[in-house]
C-alpha cells in the first residue's frame, strides 16, 4: 500500500465475534483517501462481519484491535457518530421500514450531521434540489424518494435507494457490503455508474464482494482476500481475474501451508 | 359461621354515593332503566379474578375507595377545550353551558339526554351485558345525563360537533348516558373527549343506531390525570349499507377500560374500530371489542396498536362472532404492540366464532420491541438512538393515527407520543 499523505481508515488486529463464536481473526487494513479497496473471500470468510463491526452493529463484538478514521478512535463512537464522522454503510439487505419516508429520514440524518459537525441545516430548497441531482445519478425514481423506506422496492431499488443515500450523506468513506448481490445486469451497471459519479480524490470506498464482476464495472485500486477473519493476499485488479478463474482453493491451500 | 349478607358491595358503593337518592331524571326511559338497575344492584357483583372480561384488570382499587357524585363543584384550571361549531362540555355528568358553545346545526338535534324523549332508548337493553360489564348497571343506576344526537335523513354534519366530559374533584364518580341517532342516509362525523382529573372516575354509555344507509364517525381521545380512572362502553347497532368507525385514543390515565359491541343487523355494512393507546409507568389500558355478525355480506376491520412504556400494562381482547346466516362476512382484525421496556406488559387475545362457512376472517395478534435491525439502519445515517426509536415509534402508530380525522385529536396524540418517549 502506498503511503501517500495520510491513512483514512486505518484497522490494526481486528478480532471481532457473533455470539461467542470468533469469526476476525487479526484483520489489518489501511486505506488512504480516494483509495478503492475491494474484500472478496469464500462463504464464511467474515466480509459482511467486517462491514458489520466498521459499521457500529452491536451485535458484533471486537475483542482485540483497533480501527481509526482520520486519527479518531472509531470503536469508541456510536452507529451515529461513525456516520458523522463520515462513514457510510451500504447494506447487504436494506432494512424496509413501513411508515418512515425515505426522503424525511434522509433529511433528518442530513440536519443531525450537519449539527454534530456545528453546520447549519440544509434548506428544504437546498435538500430538494441535492434530492433531484442524486437520485438521477442512480436513476432512481422521485416516486421511491418519497416512498416509506425502501418498503415494496425490488432487490435493484433497494441498492439504488442504498447508493442514493450515500450520494446525500457525502462520507469520507463508503463500505459497500455485496451492493451487487440480487443484481440483473442492468442495474448493477446502473448502480456502478452511481458509485463511479461519486469517486473522488478525498472520498474512499471498500467494496464486498463475492463476484468480479462488479469490479469491472468499480475498478478497484487493490483487492485483498479475506479467509478464516484475516486478509491473506493482496493484489491489484488482476487478482480478482485470478480468482474468477481459479476459485479460493489455491489461496486456502496456500494459507493452510503456511499455518502449519 | 360466615354471615350471609343480601346485599353486594356494588349496592354498598351505590348506598354510599351521597346524592344518589336525589336522582331527579326528567327522561321516563331513565327512571325506568334506572329503577330496573337499582333493583339489580343486589344481584350483580363486581369483576374478580375469576371473571373472563376482566382477567388481566382488577378493579378493586378502584370499587374500594370512597366516591361521591354529580355534586358540581366550579372545576378551576379546567384544560383547553378544542373548539367546535358546537361543543357541549359536560362537568361531572352535568352540562356545564358556560363552557359550551351551543349553536344550531342544520337537520341536527342536539340535546341533553333527559330532554330527548325519543323512543330509540328502548332499542338499547344493557341489562343483559351486566353480568360481562358490571358497571354497566351502576351507570344505568346513577346516570341521570349526556348528550344526545340525532342527525336527520339525507343530512350531513362533519367535524362540527365536539362532545367534552370532564370529570373533576376529588372522589368524583360521574356516570353518563349518551345515545347517537343516524337516520336515514345521513352522515356524520364528530368528535368525544374524555378528560378525568385527579381521583375521579369516569363511566360513560354510549349507544349508536344507524339507520339505512347512515354513516357515523367518531374520533375519541382519553386523558386522563395519573389518578383518574375511565370506563366506557359504546354499543352500536348497524343496519344495511351502513357505515360505523369508532377510533380511540387512550393517552393518559392510571386506569381506561373500553367496550365496544357492535351488533350488524343489516347487509352490506361496515365497521371500522381502531384504537391506538400507550400506558406509561403506572398506567393500564383495556380494549375489549365484540363485532358481532348476525347478516349477511358485512365487513369489519379492527386495528388496535399500543406503545407500552415503565410498567404500564395493556389488554386487548378482540371477539369476533359470525353466525350462521352471516355469510360472505369479511372481518379483520390485527392488534400490534411494542414495548419500550422490559416491565410493561400486554395481554392480546383474539377471539373468533365463526358458524357460517363461506367467510373471509384474519387476525392477528403481534407484540415485541422496536425491531433493531431498523433502529441500527437509521442510526448507521446519522440518527441519533432516541431519534430513530422515535421515527420508528411514530411510523407504527401511523397506521392508526391516520384514521383520525379530527386535527386537534391528532395534535394531542403526537404531543403525547412526544412527551411520552421523551
Amino acid at each position: 500500500m502506498s503511503d501517500k499523505s495520510h491513512t483514512m481508515l486505518s484497522i490494526k488486529n481486528l478480532h471481532a465475534s457473533v455470539d461467542e463464536k470468533q469469526i476476525l481473526r487479526g484483520l489489518s487494513l489501511h486505506v488512504n483517501p480516494g483509495e478503492v479497496h475491494a474484500i472478496m473471500g469464500p462463504n464464511g470468510s467474515g466480509k459482511s462481519t467486517l462491514a458489520s463491526v466498521l459499521a457500529g452493529n452491536e451485535a458484533f463484538e471486537v475483542t482485540a484491535g483497533s480501527i481509526e478514521l482520520d486519527g479518531e478512535d472509531l470503536l469508541e463512537l456510536s452507529p451515529e457518530a461513525r456516520a458523522h464522522a463520515g462513514l457510510f454503510l451500504a447494506f447487504q439487505y436494506p432494512i424496509e421500514i413501513p411508515g418512515v419516508s425515505n426522503i424525511n429520514f434522509l433529511r433528518t440524518a442530513i440536519n443531525e450531521k450537519r449539527e454534530a459537525l456545528g453546520q447549519d441545516a440544509m434548506s428544504a430548497k437546498d435538500f430538494l434540489k441535492a434530492v433531484k441531482e442524486k437520485s438521477a445519478l442512480v436513476e432512481l425514481d422521485n416516486k421511491l424518494a418519497n416512498r416509506s423506506v425502501n418498503e415494496g422496492f425490488s432487490g435493484g431499488e433497494k441498492k439504488r435507494n442504498e447508493i442514493f443515500q450515500l450520494a446525500m450523506l457525502e462520507p469520507k468513506i463508503a463500505i459497500l457490503d455485496e451492493t451487487d448481490s440480487g443484481l440483473d445486469i442492468d442495474a448493477l451497471r446502473i448502480v456502478a455508474n452511481g458509485v463511479n459519479k461519486l469517486r473522488s480524490p478525498d472520498r474512499s470506498f471498500i467494496v464486498v464482494t463475492h463476484y468480479q464482476r462488479l469490479l469491472d464495472y468499480i475498478v478497484p485500486d487493490f483487492v485483498h482476500v479475506l479467509y478464516e477473519g484475516r486478509i491473506v493476499k493482496t493484489g491489484g485488479k488482476d487478482l480478482a481475474l485470478e480468482l474468477e478463474a481459479k476459485g479460493y482453493d489455491w489461496i486456502k491451500q496456500e494459507f493452510e501451508e503456511v499455518a502449519s | 359461621m360466615e354471615i350471609l349478607t343480601k346485599t353486594t358491595k356494588m349496592q354498598a358503593l351505590f348506598d354510599q354515593l351521597s346524592r344518589a337518592s336525589e336522582r331527579n331524571a326528567s327522561n321516563l326511559f331513565f327512571d325506568i332503566e334506572g329503577a330496573n338497575a337499582r333493583a339489580a344492584l343486589g344481584q350483580i357483583e363486581f369483576p374478580t379474578s375469576k371473571s373472563e372480561n376482566w382477567k388481566y384488570t382488577r378493579t378493586a382499587g378502584i370499587t374500594s375507595k370512597t366516591w361521591i357524585t354529580n355534586s358540581i363543584i366550579p372545576a378551576p384550571a379546567l384544560p383547553e377545550i378544542p373548539s367546535y361549531a358546537c361543543s357541549l362540555v359536560f362537568v361531572n355528568g352535568i352540562l356545564d353551558r358556560e363552557r359550551s358553545q351551543i349553536t344550531d346545526i342544520q337537520d341536527v338535534e342536539l340535546l341533553k339526554s333527559s330532554e330527548a324523549h325519543w323512543p330509540e332508548w328502548e332499542q338499547f337493553d344493557f341489562s343483559e351485558r351486566y353480568k360481562d360489564n358490571p358497571f354497566l348497571v351502576l351507570n344505568s343506576a346513577l346516570a341521570a345525563e349526556g348528550a344526545a344526537i340525532r342527525i336527520g335523513k339525507n343530512a350531513s354534519s362533519k367535524g362540527q360537533i365536539g362532545l367534552t366530559f370532564i370529570t373533576s374533584g376529588e372522589g368524583q364518580l360521574s356516570a353518563v348516558r349518551n345515545l347517537i341517532i343516524a337516520d336515514e342516509n345521513a352522515e356524520l362525523t364528530f368528535s368525544i373527549r374524555h378528560i378525568g382529573m385527579p381521583t375521579t372516575w369516569q363511566i360513560h354509555n354510549t349507544a349508536f343506531l344507524l339507520r339505512e344507509n347512515a354513516k357515523v364517525h367518531v374520533d375519541l381521545a382519553q386523558e386522563g390525570a395519573p389518578t383518574a380512572h375511565i370506563m366506557t362502553h359504546s354499543e352500536v347497532k348497524l343496519s344495511s349499507n351502513t357505515r360505523f368507525t369508532l377510533n380511540t385514543a387512550t393517552l393518559k390515565g392510571k386506569f381506561t377500560r373500553n367496550d365496544v359491541r357492535v351488533e350488524v343487523l343489516g347487509n352490506n355494512t361496515e365497521a371500522n374500530l381502531n384504537g391506538f393507546y400507550m400506558p406509561a409507568a403506572g398506567e393500564l389500558v383495556d380494549n375489549h371489542t365484540v363485532i358481532d355478525h348476525v347478516l349477511p355480506h358485512s365487513q369489519s376491520n379492527e386495528t388496535y396498536r399500543g406503545i407500552l412504556s415503565g410498567n404500564g400494562i395493556g389488554v386487548f381482547n378482540g371477539k369476533v362472532f359470525v353466525r350462521q346466516d352471516a355469510q360472505k362476512t369479511n372481518a379483520f382484525q390485527s392488534n400490534a404492540n411494542i414495548l419500550l421496556s422490559d416491565d410493561a406488559v400486554m395481554n392480546s387475545k383474539p377471539e373468533l366464532e365463526i358458524y357460517a362457512d363461506d367467510v373471509k376472517c384474519s387476525h392477528g395478534s403481534t407484540t415485541g420491541q422496536l425491531d433493531s435491525d431498523a433502529l441500527f439502519y437509521l442510526r448507521t445515517r446519522g440518527l441519533s438512538f432516541d431519534a430513530a426509536r422515535k421515527t420508528l415509534v411514530q411510523a407504527f402508530a401511523a397506521a392508526v393515527i391516520e384514521q383520525f380525522s379530527d386535527s386537534s385529536i391528532v395534535k394531542s396524540i403526537d404531543y403525547t407520543l412526544r412527551t411520552k418517549l421523551a
